[in-house]
């Protein structure tokens, strides 16, 4: 897997891969509950639309970045839950030290406002 | 649950993936819609409004659906998927049975034959190698469905890709092989042409360079026999196996959508 390419037409990208990964970092999660922790964590800022966060998931997994695997939940149901995978995890930690230098330099312009 | 079946089945019509991965996309997103909408109706809203949230926020858009059907949905797995699906009329598999039996069966009575492997290409013994090894893997596969019943969605679609890596090898290594033969046999036809007068004393010698010729003849298309015979049944298994894993993953959705 190659590491990820910060550049400002991939930022969207970059992020919902980054909030994905960081949040199945520490807990195995469905796509539903993926979503929702997403949303509380971020005190609402970062609302997923399912219907885009479906391939995001299914594009990870493919990358082998995640792993989806069919669990029993209750007699008769099984769910799709996701786990972050090694790959995943020296992703997410490259990633975190792109998005660092990424807020570093925005806001080394942003800030000259203030100056 | 009954409420989203609408909202299942017209994604179900959006989607063009292989229907084992559809299937699973489907009961994912069904259940996650599902989970919503207990929650919405737990803050109080009404159903007729949950379930219309449920489908804005769910139903994925022209653009995701095609970036889903993209990743699902490769040239190579669409051209498979379409193939083993047209094959599902019973004359069709009928035909399709006696004509693996033909094959099968012709290719046993020469293998039967003792002089077969008496000129054997070196080729031969790796096609047979994978052969052998691609039918257990078919076998163990068949009895895991139909014996042993083992549907789980996770276990499905174990070592398909594989069975047809090994089908594809299989012809590969044939079709190298018959050609590496033919490329000898005729690189020595041409050294001995130009070395005929010393090797042809009487016409003894000449019957012998022709029965040589017959016997690279003979162990070339027997190779290329055995090849096409393994490349042909093994597809047939797994045409049985992936029918199968269809027709599962179909009543896996429609048990589901019940």
């Amino acid at each position: 897997m190659a590491l990820p390419v910060f550049e400002t037409q991939n930022l969207t990208k970059n992020c919902n891969e980054s909030l994905i990964l960081a949040i199945l970092f520490k807990e195995n999660k469905h796509g539903y509950q993926i979503a929702l922790d997403i949303e509380e964590n971020s005190n609402g800022q970062f609302k997923f639309n399912h219907g885009t966060l479906y391939p995001i998931l299914h594009k990870l997994e493919n990358d082998k970045l995640i792993k989806g695997t069919w669990k029993q939940e209750g007699p008769k149901r099984k769910r799709k839950y996701y786990a972050i995978t090694s790959a995943g995890k020296k992703y997410i930690q490259a990633e975190l030290s792109e998005w660092r230098k990424f807020a570093e330099n925005f806001f080394m312009i942003i800030e000259e406002i203030e100056k | 649950m009954n409420k989203i079946n609408p909202i299942i089945l017209k994604l179900n019509e959006q989607l063009d993936m292989p229907q084992p991965a559809k299937a699973r996309f489907i009961l994912e997103i069904a259940l996650d819609m599902k989970d919503y909408i207990d929650l919405c109706l737990k803050k109080g809203m009404e159903e007729n409004e949950a379930l219309k949230i449920a489908q804005e926020k769910f139903v994925p858009t022209q653009q995701t659906l095609q970036q889903l059907n993209e990743l699902h949905f490769n040239f190579y797995k669409r051209w498979f998927s379409r193939l083993s699906q047209q094959i599902q009329n019973r004359w069709e598999k009928i035909m399709l049975i006696i004509l693996i039996l033909v094959i099968g069966f012709s290719t046993f009575i020469t293998i039967s034959s003792a002089s077969f492997f008496e000129n054997s290409s070196p080729f031969l013994w790796p096609v047979i190698f994978l052969a052998v090894f691609s039918i257990i893997i078919a076998f163990t596969k068949l009895y895991t469905l139909y014996i042993k019943q083992d549907h789980s969605p996770r276990h499905l679609n174990n070592w398909l890709e594989l069975l047809l890596f090994l089908t594809g090898m299989i012809l590969l290594v044939g079709v190298f092989g018959y050609f590496y033969d033919l490329y000898a046999t005729n690189t020595m036809a041409l050294f001995l042409d130009t070395h005929l007068s010393v090797i042809l004393v009487n016409s003894n010698d000449f019957n012998e360079l022709i029965k040589m010729f017959n016997r690279w003849d003979i162990r070339s298309a027997s190779l290329l026999m055995i090849s096409m015979a393994s490349f042909s049944i093994n597809l047939f298994l797994w045409f049985v196996i992936n029918s199968k894993i269809i027709k599962t993953e179909q009543q896996e959705l429609s048990v589901f959508l019940d």
